[in-house]
């Protein structure tokens, strides 16, 4: 074979040249590059995030009690209220379609809806007679509670807060009184 | 990866970035969230009150503060602020740009203030007349002795405004203009959720007292809070959320929270006698409220009067303040109505551009007319004096 001269002989010992990629697989390649840095993007900032709601709520927790209470009374309004809710939206519907631009709006219109379903129900005589009589109840318990506490700490021979509330009674009394005093005595200078 | 079938590299990568862009929202919004939750778990500090005072006098816990002028003062009569005895009076003096007193100072009035501090055990005792007579009473002496004055201006705000009111009528000789704003002095009203609680035949203010002495400052906050309660409870806090980067808006935010939180607990006697006596008996147009042995009549207040109003007030609805207009013999009167809330009337940004100007000249115009011109010397400036604390 005569070598052609326009095409250079290679030299078998020279050392190898790297192929370059084909254009199909050097998509692959920054694709799994990119994907490689999404996903320890993503893996660093949700560490980040996950250690911030962390610290926040470490020291923030409710105590398992706590949290049962506060679910039953949660619990318990949302039963109350939504059946409330739902009469009174169809109550309130306006006639025909309307179209609502985004959910921001629906939010907030139903915020609006529900402080508005709220603000009747506390308006209404059951609301507040109920209010009424569950804080007399809440007083007299806490009213026989002090009593008991009072009574306690005469037993151990520690003033009560009603021998506390007597004696400011009487200077408050005693202040009443020097205040006249003092208007007396201005008036009958002011008199001489 | 890039064996896939089905999906084009291309659609892959849009994808990715559409996931990748979701996820950034997300944890931009939660961010957010914890920035929004830390900062109300752990508030820095801010600043509130900054118009420059001093304590000229006090007695008990009350403290009388006087405010250093910033220009020359222009109006003889004094002018003195009186603010309810729920929370702390600040919010009259909140921040620079949104500050009533700082109005008046710079206006040119000599500014006083009562500042009922935190009352205690102690003060269970205290009523109507105590704050009318004793406290009021002897702020009113203290100013008159250190200015000379013989009469001063009255801007009462909430219960304050009725304090301010009772003592127009009780001493009209000693004020010269009234300003009431947002004051609860007509109950005999239908609408308003405090005048529909109160009514109630149930609610007995008798019992609170006698278990904690006064009205807890977190038993009237509650109570409060209902009065709207979306919009006081769970949308602050989604406006806080959309506002967190406005540091402007946090520091506003922050400021109020500030002052709902500071509450003062109402002494005993007077929660008892305001509920009963007002609320429930409507005793100040019905004409038997009684100061001591004095019988409160409305038609003595003569000396100007300026009604301020915030037309969606919940606390305070208009009708409960506007009809001490046709009740006082005043030549002089007005009624200043403005589409705002009870808070909002001392603090909105449109309330300070579009109401407080307006006070200010009323105020200005008529101090001018009594007085037959601007003050040409300050008032005289005594030591402060002090009672003694007993």
């Amino acid at each position: 074979m005569t070598p052609n001269p326009k095409r250079p002989i290679k030299d078998p010992k020279a050392p190898k040249e790297a192929t370059p990629p084909r254009p199909a697989e050097k998509d692959a390649s920054d694709l799994n590059a990119d994907f490689a840095k999404f996903t320890k993007d993503m893996y660093v900032r949700q560490l980040e995030l996950f250690s911030q709601w962390n610290g926040l709520l470490s020291n923030n927790m409710p105590t398992q009690e706590e949290s049962s209470v506060l679910s039953n009374i949660v619990m318990e309004h949302i039963k109350q209220s939504t059946g409330r809710f739902e009469e009174f939206m169809t109550q309130n519907a306006k006639p025909g379609p309307e179209i609502v631009e985004n959910q921001r709006r629906l939010m907030l219109d139903f915020i609006d809806n529900y402080n508005q379903m709220l603000k009747e129900i506390m308006a209404t005589g059951q609301f507040t007679s109920m209010v009424g009589q569950a804080l007399s109840k809440s007083m007299e318990d806490q009213r026989n509670y002090e009593k008991a506490r009072d009574q306690m700490a005469g037993q151990l021979g520690f003033p009560s807060k009603s021998d506390i509330r007597e004696l400011h009674e009487s200077i408050h009394f005693i202040n009443k009184r020097l205040d006249e005093i003092e208007r007396l005595v201005r008036k009958a200078l002011r008199e001489e | 990866m890039a064996d896939n079938k089905g999906a084009s590299n291309d659609d892959l990568r849009r994808m990715m970035q559409i996931q990748y862009a979701l996820f950034d929202e997300m944890t931009k919004n939660q961010l957010k969230a914890i920035k929004g939750i830390k900062l109300l778990i752990d508030p820095p500090k801010v600043e509130v009150g900054m118009t420059r005072s001093e304590e000229v006098f006090s007695k008990n816990r009350m403290r009388l503060l006087h405010y250093l002028p910033t220009t020359e003062v222009k109006y003889k009569t004094p002018l003195l602020f009186v603010y309810a005895v729920i929370n702390r009076p600040y919010i009259l003096d909140l921040q620079p740009d949104k500050s009533v007193v700082k109005k008046f100072v710079d206006a040119g009035f000599d500014v006083y203030m009562i500042d009922w501090g935190y009352p205690g055990i102690g003060d269970e005792h205290i009523g109507t007349t105590e704050y009318i007579e004793q406290y009021i009473g002897s702020a009113v002496k203290a100013i008159k002795e250190r200015t000379g004055s013989k009469k001063i201006s009255m801007l009462g705000y909430c219960i304050g405004g009725y304090f301010c009111t009772i003592y127009s009528a009780v001493h009209p000789e000693s004020v010269a203009n009234l300003m009431v704003m947002a004051a609860p002095l007509y109950f005999n009203i239908d609408h308003g959720l405090l005048h529909i609680w109160t009514k109630d035949k149930n609610f007995d203010p008798q019992k609170v007292v006698e278990v904690f002495g006064s009205a807890p400052a977190d038993f009237l906050n509650g109570g409060f809070s209902m009065l709207d309660p979306m919009p006081n409870t769970i949308m602050k806090y989604y406006g806080l959320f959309q506002g967190l980067d406005n540091d402007e808006f946090v520091l506003n935010f922050l400021r109020m929270e500030k002052w709902i939180k500071d509450g003062i607990a109402i002494p005993g006697k007077f929660y008892a006698e305001f509920i009963k006596g007002g609320y429930q008996e409507n005793q100040l147009f019905n004409g038997k409220l009684t100061i001591g042995d004095k019988l409160v009549n409305l038609t003595n207040i003569d000396m100007p009067v300026m009604i301020i109003v915030g037309a969606s007030d919940h606390l305070v609805p208009m009708a409960a303040t506007k009809p001490l207009y046709d009740r006082v013999s005043s030549k002089v009167k007005e009624i200043l109505e403005y589409p705002t809330g009870h808070i909002g009337l001392s603090v909105s940004g449109k309330a300070h551009r579009d109401v407080w100007p307006k006070a200010v000249d009323w105020l200005a115009k008529n101090t001018l007319t009594q007085t037959g011109g601007p003050a040409k010397d300050a008032p005289a400036r005594p030591k402060a004096t002090r009672s003694k604390k007993r």
